[in-house]
């Protein structure tokens, strides 16, 4: 057969398997109702920029007016004091360079990472054009600020990855020492790159309903703004669908692994990048960043827990690409490593 | 149609196929006999270049196997001793997904499901789950699969394990047609009396090897037994010292009245027997003679029974 037909196929398998719905639709709708639930109550009002005052004709003035999440106003020190003591300034950045606070809080400490930023950047002799405000740092206190986001977003992040499932099943299904339906597909004539395009559309469309219908559900049901870039977040969920797949084509090789074991497998190590992405709570992600940095710019799920932060909440694209990148890369890596262990493979032992 | 020469495969220690041979023409059954563990399935496997073999020839109409040889696997079918099939898909989907892999045209695959699905007679059963069909009908089912693209040659392997009556009845039948439709059966089994029915040729395997092959009359011929008598008398006495006093008598065998007398030439010993019994008076019901089984030919080529 074609292999749109193929496809087509490859979707009825897994669309008339109960276990495959509950696990990539009926749980993450279960676990998004519990966050929206456990966190409608401490939903603020979403993203607030911080209030700061600074003097007059200073030369950080125009800096700090690019900074997406600072509301820069000129007045004196005097007035600033007034205006801090009514809320209504968060700090005070005098003509040293000094800020001034009347109160310590969350926002104290974002204003004074971001001119501890800047004068180190001075320092260093970046010119002022190429300042950038991206850092960790503005990630992880926004995150602290609104902890339920993050969840969400690792949910997201989780369920984009769920594909490897489709792809660890079909995988043993093909090999005749895994499966007793191995010998048909090895004993075939049809191609085995037709086999695996086929097998990876069928997984990336049921999988991108599966977001599709758990984003529709988030968007009606939660209060807050997830989504203000919807384009680019769904091109960021469709390579991580992809990244998915491939994923799971690596894990389905395994030899002497039955296709149950090695969706358990999958699904305790996706369970365990999303723990360390957030998705139980910042802390997790910010003490996993802090201990072991490197495990979460691995970390592919932590990756797109970023990255759908950054480009909805931050307005913030400049690690999209690598995100998108290291997604990609992750899929071409292991179709390939895939395709050549399949194709022409003889068998020393069934 | 198939050439298998000299082929061996190990199993790190184990031999599975020791100088291994076998052949087989246009158009015939040929049933691959032996017990479970004697190398059936791993001779088959390497026939379909799943397995790697480490020495030997085979070749498949009239070209080495080799996993890229597309040609000779579009003239293949392969039916599993395991049933292969969807959970998840119904009859037709399930045939149609198998007979996908080898037939592109979709109006010619649903011709050909049809036509596998009567045959099979799951006409009924069409939209059926698997996990509603009985073991006997999943395995019709398993067959049809492997079949709906109407091979030239077609591996069976064990289809009838753990089947009724009616579905194996069903099978046989099946595979009879299939060769009279001009398809090359490989069958392998250990049931004896399948053997025995549906084959045209037999290849008797142990341990790897090849230890007999022909019709079931060469075979027959080839061992020493050729006349096997089954008595059951009505008295006490035991009769077997006397009774191995018979021209051409090679064993016998007592199991409570009934004696099995085996004679090493087909001549005149029913007669002979009869003649002993009536000088000795003894009283017997019921007296029957038969050529030597596939059962018999295996315990005298092996030294062992053929069990299930």
């Amino acid at each position: 057969m074609g292999i749109f037909k193929m496809t087509y196929q490859m979707m009825l398998i897994n669309f008339k398997d109960f276990g495959y719905w509950f696990w990539t639709l009926l749980y993450p709708l279960l676990l998004s109702t519990l966050f929206i639930l456990t966190t409608s109550n401490i939903t603020g009002d979403g993203m607030e920029d911080i209030p700061v005052g600074i003097t007059e004709d200073h030369q950080l003035t125009v800096i700090l007016e690019d900074v997406e999440f600072l509301e820069v106003t000129e007045t004196t020190e005097s007035k600033a004091l007034t205006l801090m003591e009514d809320n209504e300034l968060s700090g005070f950045i005098t003509e040293n360079n000094e800020l001034l606070v009347t109160d310590s809080g969350l926002d104290q400490t974002i204003l004074e990472s971001v001119l501890n930023e800047i004068t180190q950047m001075f320092e260093s002799g970046i010119p002022p054009e190429n300042f950038s405000f991206d850092n960790d740092f503005i990630v992880e206190t926004h995150a602290d600020r609104e902890p339920q986001v993050v969840m969400f977003y690792s949910l997201i992040a989780m369920m984009v990855f769920y594909t490897m499932f489709s792809s660890i099943e079909f995988i043993t299904t093909v090999q005749p020492n895994l499966s007793t339906m191995g010998a048909r597909f090895q004993s075939s004539p049809y191609s085995k790159v037709k086999l695996l395009m086929a097998s990876a559309v069928g997984a990336l469309s049921l999988g991108l309903l599966t977001n599709f219908i758990i984003i529709t559900y988030l968007m009606i049901f939660y209060q807050g703004t997830l989504f203000s870039t919807l384009l680019p977040t769904v091109i960021l969920l469709i390579f991580g669908n992809i990244s998915g797949i491939g994923i799971g084509f690596a894990i389905g090789l395994f030899p002497k692994i039955n296709a149950n074991f090695k969706t358990f497998v999958g699904l305790i190590v996706l369970l365990a990048l999303t723990f360390s992405a957030g998705m139980i709570g910042p802390g997790v992600r910010m003490l996993v960043n802090e201990h072991l940095p490197l495990l979460n710019s691995l970390n592919p799920v932590a990756r797109v827990t970023d990255t759908l932060f950054r480009i909805n909440l931050m307005d913030n694209f400049d690690d999209y690409m690598m995100t998108l990148g290291i997604l990609i890369g992750i899929a071409v890596v292991m179709f390939i490593f895939t395709l050549f262990a399949l194709r022409r493979k003889q068998y020393d032992s069934l | 149609m198939i050439l298998m020469k000299d082929v061996i495969k190990r199993y790190k220690e184990v031999i599975a196929l020791d100088h291994f041979s076998f052949s087989a023409g246009e158009n015939e059954i040929i049933g691959l006999l032996g017990p479970n563990g004697c190398g059936k399935t791993t001779a088959i496997n390497c026939m379909l270049s799943i397995l790697k073999f480490d020495k030997g020839e085979i070749e498949i109409f009239g070209e080495k196997v080799d996993p890229n040889n597309n040609d000779i696997k579009q003239r293949i079918g392969v039916v599993p001793q395991e049933i292969a099939i969807f959970n998840n898909l119904n009859v037709v989907e399930n045939i149609s997904f198998f007979c996908g892999l080898y037939v592109k045209d979709s109006k010619t695959r649903k011709k050909l499901v049809d036509e596998a699905i009567e045959f099979v007679g799951l006409e009924k059963y069409r939209k059926f789950s698997p996990r509603q069909l009985s073991g006997g009908m999943k395995r019709r089912l398993n067959i049809a699969c492997g079949i709906a693209h109407k091979p030239d040659l077609l591996f069976l392997d064990e289809p009838t394990v753990a089947v009724d009556a009616q579905s194996r009845n069903f099978i046989l039948e099946g595979v009879k047609k299939m060769k009279d439709n001009g398809t090359t059966v490989v069958y392998t089994t250990h049931y004896l009396e399948e053997a025995e029915d549906l084959c045209d040729r037999l290849v008797i395997m142990d341990n790897g090897r090849n230890i007999a092959q022909g019709t079931l009359n060469e075979l027959q011929r080839s061992i020493s037994t050729q006349e096997s008598i089954t008595v059951s008398f009505l008295d006490d006495e035991d009769l077997r010292k006397k009774l191995k006093s018979l021209p051409n008598v090679v064993n016998v065998e007592k199991s409570g009245e009934i004696y099995t007398i085996q004679f090493e030439k087909h001549q005149n010993n029913l007669p002979n027997l009869i003649k002993f019994i009536e000088e000795n008076q003894l009283t017997y019901t019921q007296i029957s003679s038969e050529k030597p089984s596939l059962s018999n030919i295996f315990l005298e080529l092996t030294g062992k029974e053929l069990r299930d």
